[in-house]
């Protein structure tokens, strides 16, 4: 019953690396893990800067130089709504109609529109009636934020302005220090693992040298050498890519402090990351594994066989 | 069948030369059994790398079956040695992640299929050398005489034209040197070339020819 069991011909390239694969488990997970550490380090810092420059494009596109007036303790929210078009509730304590009237006695330069906007249900908010909880002011492109601000100041002193622009850099300054300890993490992450593929490949040459020249007396060509010994790193390099970046894009999702900014960036720019990832693992992978791989494929078979056993 | 016309070959390590072989010519003829002694360095193994096309001469030719071995490339060398030479060496290096059945059978790998020898040889090879009954168990299941054994059959599968065997029998007991030699006397009998390379006086009466390599040089042949 056994024999059936076992493969009807010759092992092919992939049967023999697979188990020469399984011959260094531990060789297999340190790499497997580098490569899942690279990948997500770099999903990490990709991920977020990508999602910022989105947020930030996004911010500036449909908000432009625009200015909100807000009652003052609501201006985080305002802050966060600019940024991600996504507010938690301000209550509607604004007497538009009011407001609008002392708007529009200032006699402001380069004041487009005003429009009140009811955000007491949160989210992305809503045109408002007698009573709102912002005022947004679409301006000129020329128009000087400061001056306007500063004359509103002397119109409507209980009123708080924040500006469009500043309100989604504020944003995005709070998790730029997270994204360059993520850019330095994935580089070295990414070293590190390109490094620790070259060595383990080395070792590994260095361990099997009498199957090497082995397998060269028994009519292996040297690019089967170098074919099995950069395919026992690509082999481990690429699950561990995938793995990782794939738990980068879910920790990504489910941090309260990145989960917004993510949602913007969407499954299709994710998944070129993650094949970035896996692809940029796959290659350091690849590369660090060549010169031992080029060793293997160029020694000298009867030093091989005689030397080692 | 193996054709050597004034092959030499010199080792250089660390700024010296060492002379592993010098200028040599000679035959072995199709279905003979030649078993090469000597002294440690005196060229036995380089004499068996150069025939069987692993270590290129620095000067001469060295042809197998009409075929002059460096002429061919890289790719096409192999391909040859995969389809008309076997080697056995001291050490086995089996695969110790692939079953005693795949270890046979890896040689095969190396041609197009069809060309090789197949499970049915494999299993014929195994049959005759007593394992038939450990085709999947694994080679550090098995003892250095049984590896042995596999190595031997290993190095049959593909019907190869000439056998190469260096030191084969070093560290086998007397029991499995005698299995391992008659096995070699056995192909030997079907028509196969042998080139052995052996430190055993002992076993030098069983060749048709016995050639004593002495400072890379040829001191003695019967």
């Amino acid at each position: 019953m056994r024999a059936d069991a076992s493969p009807p011909g010759p092992p092919g390239l992939g049967r023999v690396l697979w188990a020469q694969l399984r011959r260094s488990p531990g060789h297999a997970a340190a790499g497997l893990l580098a490569a899942a550490l690279a990948a997500a380090a770099l999903v990490g810092a990709l991920g977020l800067l990508l999602a910022m420059g989105r947020t930030l494009e996004r911010g500036l596109t449909t908000l432009g130089a625009d200015m909100v007036l807000t009652l003052p303790g609501h201006e985080q929210q305002v802050m966060r709504w600019l940024a991600t078009g996504d507010a938690a509730p301000v209550p509607a304590a604004i007497d538009a109609a009011e407001w609008q009237r002392a708007i529009a006695g200032a006699e402001l330069l380069g004041v487009k529109a005003v429009e009140a906007v009811d955000l007491s249900r949160g989210g992305a908010g809503e045109p408002a009636g007698e009573r709102a909880s912002v005022l947004v002011m679409r301006l000129e492109f020329w128009a000087s934020a400061p001056m306007i601000r500063a004359t509103l100041a002397q119109v409507l002193p209980e009123a708080v302005a924040v500006v469009g622009e500043q309100a989604t850099r504020h944003v995005l300054t709070d998790l730029q220090p997270l994204v360059r300890h993520l850019g330095r993490a994935a580089a070295v992450a990414a070293l590190g693992a390109a490094l620790l593929s070259g060595l383990l490949a080395a070792i590994r040459v260095g361990e099997r040298r009498a199957e090497l020249g082995m397998l060269r007396a028994m009519g292996a060509t040297r690019s089967y050498l170098l074919v099995l010994t950069v395919g026992e790193s690509v082999a481990v390099a690429l699950p561990g890519g995938l793995a990782g970046g794939l738990l980068a894009t879910v920790v990504l999702r489910l941090l309260p402090a990145t989960a917004a900014l993510v949602r913007h960036l969407g499954a299709g720019p994710l998944l070129g990351l993650l094949a970035l990832a896996c692809a940029a693992t796959t290659a350091a992978g690849a590369l660090a594994a060549l010169p031992p791989a080029l060793q293997a494929a160029w020694l000298d078979p009867l030093d091989a066989v005689r030397r080692h056993r | 069948m193996i054709q050597l016309y004034e092959v030499s070959k010199t080792y250089r390590t660390r700024g010296q030369s060492v002379v592993a072989l010098a200028p040599l010519s000679g035959r072995v003829e199709p279905g003979e059994f030649v078993m090469v002694t000597g002294r440690s360095g005196a060229g036995k193994s380089t004499l068996l790398a150069l025939m069987g096309g692993l270590t290129r001469p620095d000067e001469g030719t060295v042809s197998v079956m009409g075929q002059d071995l460096w002429s061919l490339s890289d790719a096409e060398r192999a391909r040859f040695r995969a389809r008309h030479i076997g080697f056995v060496f001291q050490f086995t290096s089996l695969i110790p992640t692939l079953t005693v059945l795949e270890n046979l059978l890896l040689p095969a790998s190396f041609l197009p299929p069809g060309e090789g020898g197949d499970r049915q040889r494999a299993m014929e090879l195994l049959e005759r050398v007593g394992l038939a009954e450990h085709i999947h168990r694994y080679p550090w299941q098995l003892s250095g005489g049984q590896q042995k054994r596999v190595a031997v059959a290993r190095a049959l599968l593909n019907r190869p034209e000439v056998l190469l065997a260096d030191e084969p029998t070093a560290d086998l007991d007397e029991e499995t040197e005698r299995e391992v030699v008659s096995l070699f006397q056995e192909e030997n009998r079907a028509g196969t070339t042998v080139v052995m390379v052996t430190h055993s006086t002992e076993l030098v009466p069983l060749a048709h020819r016995h050639l004593v390599l002495s400072g890379g040089r040829v001191s003695h042949a019967r």
